[in-house]
């Protein structure tokens, strides 16, 4: 008995260790290591890089760190924005250089617009292809639009062409996708017509949404289609081909790809690396070749920067964070709806003393439209002047006079309690070093300067957030906007009436959505730059709806050998159709 | 016997069942949902369309019926997040990963926390008895985070021995990439030679002092001989009590070690899911790993019996 006993444990053991063994079998053919790469393409010491030395050539291949793989690369869905631009390419390309953001014709040689600004006729490049060798034609980019607004896959980017005719009635289920009007004239004529003129029509062409789909791949892959990378094709400088989770993407290039000659780069590397401090010793060994990373670590590639160790790329990035008010009309406090309570909160901060305190990069905000956002050919702040920059001087290093508008906003609300009884809640989220540094500079700012106590209402995460801001467990909260194309118009319509449902706590004013409403076909630039200007006004000094804060901006590090790297906002954010590699061995 | 496995059987079930209705009504209770970061950002009408993709228009009853109906045909469903990921590829991938460095761990941390544990307890009150001791407490202290940067910095960074991030895979899947896996294995090894060494020590100091232990000293038995045979065995108990639940514990996962080494696992993903309210593969995962628990716990009555014999089997005669 005893020694059945033993039998049968040894038996149980040893199933469980097989168990595991077989579970797993054999799992990917890849080889998910970081060192392969990085010795070929790393600095001085390794036999590979000595055998490249001798020929004198340096290895094209770029080593990059990101913290996360958009596992999605269904262009239509915008996918992973990063790939998509440099592994795709659509009518058009976004470059930032020194002119700024702009888009440069890319798959499309030329285009007619017809007078009246509805009709866009592209003429396609012919020696486009695709990674299998097919020809890119005017009927994958029918049936990548045609597939954009198709109900059945619900994509987030549909709204984007809701101009296009017939599109919104498709989306929305009224109409058909033969009533709407992107089609193909012939093989390399792709044309599109409008509703009405839209200006910004052009500005997001260069979005991911709107590039070609093949459709014999996509409907072969069916539900798999932009889940399982392998049955991908590409139109862009560089191909995906190869794969780890949480570890490793590499991308070749394209030999199909109609401008490879002026590709340079032979492979890119990207690794998963999730902490600040492994990226720092990966990128000081050469095992990687670009480098974000934020905090101290920023502040030390900083100054290797200065002293010609390493590059340093840093770029406007079209981004505006600030405070959002409450406007639901269940503030904690009651005193939101007057406006200069409002002010006096927004006038209260010093952004150029929170900038350099908090967050030690950025550019202090005094407007919603940030410097990234072009118009007419430059930055839309070069043209007009900073919306609250005069009054904002004028408070801020003035305690009595913020507190005096301050009590006068109490008086118009018929309040009396003293403004060091009044308590005002502040939402925010998120526990990093920054996040913190950021809601106590603000909590201490405001009471100082105002004589109130400001309370923080402080949740983990994003959901939680939302959870806490639609119940309206706030008087102002930490928010901002991300562009998604390059027009003001894409700031200005978030405060439109329930254009984003509560997002934007719940702000209203009809002057301002007429204003929005009158830009519909508006073709006259110096006039849509009028009601631009209108708008920010209203929202800023009349309304004072939101308190800008800072610009976003965009820091990259780079190793010396790295050439003609560029970063933009409205395509892939790193773009490596021209970069190249010079004097790594040396 | 057949009586006590049906029994185990049905409470198993009935476990399993509890477990997974929990897991999504306490994800259900969370504010927000997997989409809503994404929601946020779009026009209203957008949203509709984006809910009804994924199915989390329908009212919360009708879903949970729909999963577990879902479950029992062992379909947990796709990501939310991550397109086209399912639970069954997830085991596919990413267990063999996480079990290779978890064994590795173990296998290195518990043969050396034995070892130091036996001399600890061997020459009790002496400098190598404190220098263990302090040393385990120091261990075991020491977050996982910390150590494994502190060894990247060192050993991959100023002295160059070994690779900073990454993970073997392919055929070198389960036996070969070595240098890769050094880095994660020493980082994650210390808290099982911490454990397994304190563990051993106070075992075997209850044993020492037992009747028997002093007859047999009285025997004149070598001082090696009353180890081996009396201390030793003897002392085993709560160790083999404990290793099929490190096992269980081992080959889940280690998140910290998994991101700081880029180490394609299990453990990484399965936080990741919690945190972006991922349900399908949140469910999948705790259901998948509590049924390797509950077995492994199972194997650990049976062992029970087998280690120390006065222990009955239920169901069994005495």
């Amino acid at each position: 008995m005893h020694n059945m006993k033993k039998a049968l444990a040894l038996l149980l053991a040893g199933v469980m260790t097989i168990g595991t063994l077989t579970a797993c079998g054999d799992g990917t053919t890849e080889v998910a290591t970081a060192g392969d790469a990085g010795t070929v393409s790393t600095a001085t010491g390794s036999g590979d890089a000595a055998a490249a030395e001798s020929t004198g050539a340096d290895t094209q291949v770029m080593n990059v760190r990101t913290t996360a793989f958009g596992n999605n690369y269904d262009v239509q869905d915008m996918g992973w924005r990063w790939m998509m631009a440099d592994c795709y390419e659509g009518l058009y390309r976004n470059v930032a250089d020194s002119e700024g953001e702009h888009f440069v014709l890319a798959g499309a040689e030329s285009v007619d617009v017809s007078e009246d600004g509805t009709v866009y006729t592209f003429h396609l490049r012919q020696n486009a292809k695709w990674s299998d060798g097919q020809p890119v034609t005017a009927h994958d980019y029918e049936y990548g639009w045609k597939r954009l607004a198709n109900p059945e896959y619900g994509y987030s980017y549909a709204s984007f062409i809701y101009n296009v005719v017939g599109a919104e009635e498709y989306n929305l289920g009224t109409g058909s996708a033969d009533d709407m009007m992107a089609v193909a004239l012939d093989d390399y004529t792709f044309q599109v017509t409008l509703e009405v003129a839209d200006p910004t029509f052009e500005v997001k062409l260069v979005a991911t949404p709107l590039y070609p789909t093949r459709q014999d791949i996509a409907e072969a892959a069916g539900d798999q289609w932009g889940k399982d990378w392998t049955l991908c094709v590409y139109n862009g400088p560089f191909c995906m081909s190869e794969l780890v989770e949480d570890n490793k993407m590499v991308w070749t290039k394209n030999p199909y790809y109609w401008d490879a000659e002026n590709t340079h780069l032979e492979a890119i590397n990207w690794y998963i690396v999730s902490e600040d401090s492994t990226a720092a010793t990966m990128f000081d060994n050469g095992e990687l070749d670009q480098l974000q990373t934020s905090g101290d670590y920023s502040i030390k590639y900083q100054g290797e920067a200065e002293a010609g160790n390493v590059q340093r790329l840093v770029s406007d990035y079209p981004g505006t964070i600030g405070l959002r008010f409450n406007f639901f009309g269940n503030d904690p406090s009651g005193l939101m709806s007057n406006v200069k309570i409002r002010k006096a909160i927004s006038y209260a901060i010093d952004r150029e003393e929170m900038i350099e305190a908090v967050y030690g990069r950025y550019k202090a905000a005094y407007s919603y439209i940030p410097p990234a956002i072009s118009f007419d050919g430059s930055s839309y702040r070069s043209q007009t002047e900073e919306v609250i920059s005069t009054e904002q001087a004028e408070y801020n290093n003035n305690p009595e006079k913020l507190q005096a508008l301050f009590q006068e906003g109490l008086d118009e609300l018929g309040v009396t309690t003293p403004i060091s009884e009044v308590t005002l809640t502040f939402l925010s989220s998120g526990s990093t070093t920054e996040s913190q540094a950021e809601r106590e500079y603000l909590q201490q700012t405001i009471q100082q300067k105002l004589g109130c106590k400001v309370e923080l209402n402080t949740v983990g995460d994003s959901s939680l957030l939302k959870a806490e801001r639609d119940a309206g467990n706030f008087d102002m909260m930490y928010g901002g906007w991300y562009a998604d194309y390059n027009d003001p118009l894409d700031f200005m319509y978030t405060y439109y009436t329930d254009a984003y449902g509560t997002s934007f706590a719940g702000y209203s004013n009809p002057e301002y959505d007429a204003l929005i409403d009158s830009l519909t076909g508006e073709t006259d630039i110096a006039k849509r730059k009028e009601i631009y200007q209108e708008l920010e006004n209203i929202l800023l000094i009349e309304d004072c709806a939101f308190a800008p804060l800072y610009y976003s901006t965009k820091e990259v590090f780079l190793q010396n050998w790295v050439k003609d790297y560029r970063t933009s906002s409205f395509g892939a954010s790193a773009e490596f159709y021209i970069t190249y590699i010079e004097g790594r061995n040396k | 016997m057949a009586k006590y496995l049906i029994r185990r059987f049905c409470e198993l079930v009935l476990t399993i069942f509890l477990i997974a209705s929990a897991t999504f009504f306490l994800l259900e209770a969370v504010p927000g949902d997997p989409l809503s970061e994404r929601a946020d950002k779009l026009p209203v009408q957008s949203r509709e369309i984006l809910y009804k993709r994924y199915g989390l228009d329908k009212p919360m009853m009708e879903r949970y019926v729909l999963t577990m109906t879902r479950m029992c045909k062992g379909d947990f469903g796709e990501s939310f997040v991550y397109a086209g990921q399912t639970v069954g590829g997830l085991i596919h991938d990413r267990l063999p990963v996480s079990a290779r460095l978890g064994l590795q761990q173990m296998i290195l941390g518990v043969t050396v926390g034995l070892l130091l544990g036996i001399v600890a307890a061997t020459k009790r009150g002496t400098a190598i008895d404190y220098m263990v001791v302090g040393l385990s407490v120091l261990l075991i202290s020491i977050p996982h985070l910390i150590f494994g940067l502190m060894l990247q910095k060192i050993f991959a960074g100023t002295l160059r021995w070994f690779p900073t991030i990454g993970w073997p895979a392919g055929k070198d899947l389960w036996l070969g990439g070595w240098e890769y896996t050094v880095l994660p294995t020493l980082t994650g090894c210390f808290s099982y030679i911490a454990s397994y060494a304190r563990l051993l020590k106070t075992s075997m100091l209850d044993v020492v002092n037992q009747d028997y232990v002093l007859t047999a000293e009285s025997k004149g038995l070598s001082k090696g001989a009353i180890i081996r045979k009396h201390i030793l065995r003897n002392s085993f108990i709560p160790v083999m009590t404990q290793l099929p639940m490190s096992v269980g514990m081992c080959i889940t996962g280690s998140f910290f070690i998994e991101s700081i080494y880029s180490i394609p696992g299990i453990g990484q993903y399965y936080v990741t899911a919690v945190n972006n309210q991922d349900l399908s593969i949140v469910l999948g995962e705790t259901v998948l790993l509590s049924l390797l628990y509950i077995i492994i716990l199972f194997i650990t009555d049976i062992l029970y019996v087998v280690v120390d014999p006065r222990i009955a089997m239920p169901g069994q005669e005495h």
